[in-house]
């Protein structure tokens, strides 16, 4: 069964068409990258999937449920079961990281025992204990990336959405924080939506590669192919 | 002179202009007869009077903070960020009454629950007396100020990070995310807003004389106005003074930096309203409902009271000549203030300034008017500055002093909108900073500028609190005029006369609605 799916699906922001008869399927635990240069709509797509806005024409489905179709979303954002990464990493200044990662399990209404020992677990795994009570503002680049990782994977997704996270960090830590991502993924098992225009990044995470332009699928294959 | 010395310059002599005079206050009231004493206050501060009069005072002004933040803080998320239907209206209707001297809504209040209002008959026999006390004056309070809760927790609203909100909403309902993620992202904006509002509450004189109430900021004047007393003047504006110091010490130890407060959005795309549902009509009701309450129905007063045209006619007779100088001081006043606001937010913007020059234009905003104008009289009242004292010169200096933060952080924010490309391409093809600044940033920031001009304009236009000090004699300005004509004239003719004054700052704020709306276009 597909983790996500997108349905012949159009979007647009005024005169301009983010998406046009766009279709995606992402099946459990596979990894995709959506890989386009800027303004092709790649971020419109996850944007779509995680919630935040509905689509003009078309389905969403995740899980095999329709999740929007048309205009309308049947299933709201915090009720998908989907994590996202921010290209700006969106954490939450005046949280704590422990703070940061306990705002969605509270929310959730995760016993509070649980929530203690699903966040230690979560911190040790991404090595970053020492800095529970650290604000995130005062952490390295590459510390707010797993900071920014551990607060979406807390929460255990069924897919996970990456908005070209790594694209503000030097190459080395770019290199490091991938293989990391492979390894949260294979653990975890979760689903992954990676949209880039990195060429070189796409083919490192995903196994398959989907090609974006003006808004429609122009290409879709596996990297090793 | 090069660019960086230029500017700082440029500061200096605001900062020497916003500051000799609290110097000279100071001076003034510790040396009323060229010796050191401390006789002046302890005189003043003997009187137990006193004591009461500072603290009603400043209950009155935490009641009105408190009050306004309360209504302030869930109106703001209302206006600014739900679907709420006429938000921008509405909006707009509840930001009008901060560009209105508070003493126009005191009269509303009167004209409209008094014994001969709309609405008086409803009180019964003693009409609306309750109005002339602490309980009028501080509903006048509350309508008059709210709308610097609403501006600067709005603008800090609007301009938060987006994708904050949508990483919440992964995994958190809207009313969690409101909660947990959006309201303490405008905590620092709010608290500064409120702190602002109470320093701005403690220097209002014409209300609460018209009301009756004898606050602090009344007796500075009336020990200047009534009994030409300097010495006890200046003695009684200083603890007004120390309050708002302590005030600002407070957003200090909170860490709340203006700059932090209002920044430009960190995204092109706007934060997503949240939605009301079917609740939107209702409290769109409820909202306007309260405007009404709060402004319109006094103003509705005001208007209906003022209805014949040979009250306007009279009016203009009594206020014509004010109303022109009005016009123009505060046309003279608005230009100096952007002038020296823009060259100290591109002084700021290069790094010529630092960052805490911001926190010292906004500390001259919330210093009480009068204390100010009694400060501007203690340094120029001399006969070698006659020039200064005796003309509108020393109201200009008051307004540069008071108002220069709105073109400070107006024409901050449209220079931070120009990419820094657009002068370094200008400075790669051989322009100095002066032509780069007249020549590329300001056409480039036109709008900026134009809106900051139009409200230091509206701010000095209603200005009371310095005027009512300062003005030269037979020179008197609108809001002068009208605090005269309360006192004796003819209530259709003030009612005319408040709603002369309505039509003048609401047509330069319709359009400055416009800009703004073109803008978003």
């Amino acid at each position: 069964m597909s983790s996500l799916q997108l349905e012949g699906v159009a979007k647009g922001y005024g005169s301009r068409k983010a998406l046009d008869g766009f279709s995606l399927e992402v099946g459990e635990g596979e990894r995709v990258a959506l890989l386009g240069p800027s303004g092709c709509g790649k971020t419109t797509a996850l944007r779509l999937l995680a919630g935040f806005e509905a689509p003009d024409a078309g389905r969403v489905l995740v899980g095999g449920s329709v999740v929007a179709e048309r205009g309308r979303i049947v299933v709201p954002a915090e009720r998908r079961g989907i994590g996202m990464v921010f290209q700006d990493l969106a954490l939450w200044p005046h949280m704590t990281v422990r703070g940061n990662l306990e705002f969605g399990l509270r929310a959730q209404g995760v016993p509070s025992q649980e929530r203690e020992r699903r966040i230690h677990q979560m911190l040790a795994r991404v090595e970053l204990l020492e800095y529970a009570d650290t604000n995130p503002g005062s952490l390295s680049g590459g510390q707010q990336q797993r900071v920014a990782l551990a607060r979406a994977l807390v929460l255990r997704p069924r897919a996970l959405l990456m908005d070209e996270p790594l694209s503000n960090l030097d190459e080395e830590l770019n290199l490091k924080l991938r293989a990391e991502i492979l390894q949260l993924q294979a653990e975890f098992g979760f689903a992954l939506l990676y949209v880039t225009h990195d060429r070189e990044e796409a083919f490192a995470l995903a196994d398959r590669i989907v090609l974006v332009a003006r808004g429609r699928t122009i290409l879709e294959g596996d990297p090793a192919g | 002179m090069g660019r960086r010395s230029t500017l700082r310059l440029v500061f200096a002599v605001w900062a020497l202009i916003a500051l000799l005079p609290m110097l000279a206050m100071l001076q003034r009231s510790l040396m009323p007869d060229g010796r050191i004493t401390l006789s002046t206050y302890t005189q003043l501060f003997a009187s137990a009077r006193e004591w009461t009069l500072l603290g009603n005072t400043l209950l009155l002004a935490g009641a009105t903070a408190i009050l306004a933040g309360l209504l302030g803080l869930p109106l703001s998320v209302l206006l600014a960020r739900t679907n709420l239907p006429g938000r921008r209206a509405l909006f707009a209707l509840f930001v009008l009454p901060i560009l209105l001297p508070p003493s126009v809504l005191a009269y509303g209040w009167v004209a409209l629950l008094g014994r001969d209002g709309p609405l008086g008959g409803l009180l019964g026999s003693s009409g609306g007396t309750f109005l002339f006390g602490p309980a009028g004056c501080l509903i006048v309070f509350v309508a008059s100020f709210l709308p610097v809760v609403l501006l600067f927790t709005a603008a800090s609203l609007l301009a938060a990070n987006p994708r904050l909100e949508e990483a919440a909403r992964l995994c958190a309902t809207p009313s969690s995310v409101l909660l947990g993620i959006t309201i303490p992202q405008v905590l620092p904006a709010f608290v500064m807003a409120v702190l602002l509002l109470f320093c701005l509450v403690l220097g209002e004189t014409g209300a609460p004389t018209f009301l009756r109430v004898n606050v602090y900021a009344v007796e500075s004047l009336a020990q200047f106005a009534a009994f030409y007393d300097f010495s006890s003047a200046t003695a009684a504006a200083c603890p007004l003074l120390l309050v708002v110091l302590l005030a600002f010490w407070g957003l200090h130890l909170l860490g709340v930096r203006p700059s932090a407060v209002l920044q430009a959005p960190s995204t092109g795309r706007a934060p997503e309203p949240f939605q009301l549902g079917r609740s939107g009509s209702r409290l769109a009701v409820l909202a306007g409902a309260l405007w009404a309450g709060l402004a319109g129905l006094p103003l509705a007063a005001l208007f209906l009271r003022s209805a014949a045209p040979r009250a306007y006619v009279a009016a203009l007779a009594a206020a014509g000549a004010s109303f022109g100088r009005s016009f123009s001081f505060a046309a003279l006043g608005a230009s100096l203030i952007v002038l020296f606001g823009l060259l100290i937010a591109y002084g700021r913007m290069i790094g010529a300034l630092r960052q805490g020059t911001e926190m010292l234009t906004l500390f001259l905003f919330a210093v009480p008017g009068p204390v100010l104008g009694i400060g501007l009289i203690s340094l120029w009242n001399r006969p070698a500055t006659n020039g200064i004292y005796g003309t509108p010169v020393i109201l200009l200096l008051g307004y540069l002093a008071q108002y220069v933060v709105l073109g400070d952080w107006i024409t901050k924010a449209a220079l931070a909108s120009i990419p820094r490309s657009m002068e370094e391409a200008a400075a790669a093809a051989g322009a100095g900073w002066a032509r780069r600044l007249t020549t590329i940033a300001m056409p480039l920031a036109w709008k900026g500028l134009a809106g900051a001009w139009l409200l230091a304009f509206l701010f000095c236009f209603r200005d009371t609190g310095i005027a009512m000090v300062v003005y030269p004699p037979g020179r008197d300005t609108l809001t002068v005029r009208l605090f005269t004509m309360m006192a004796n004239g003819r209530p259709e003719v003030i009612a005319a006369l408040c709603m002369l004054i309505l039509a003048s700052v609401a047509a330069p704020f319709a359009v400055l609605g416009i800009l703004d709306a073109r803008s978003r276009q």
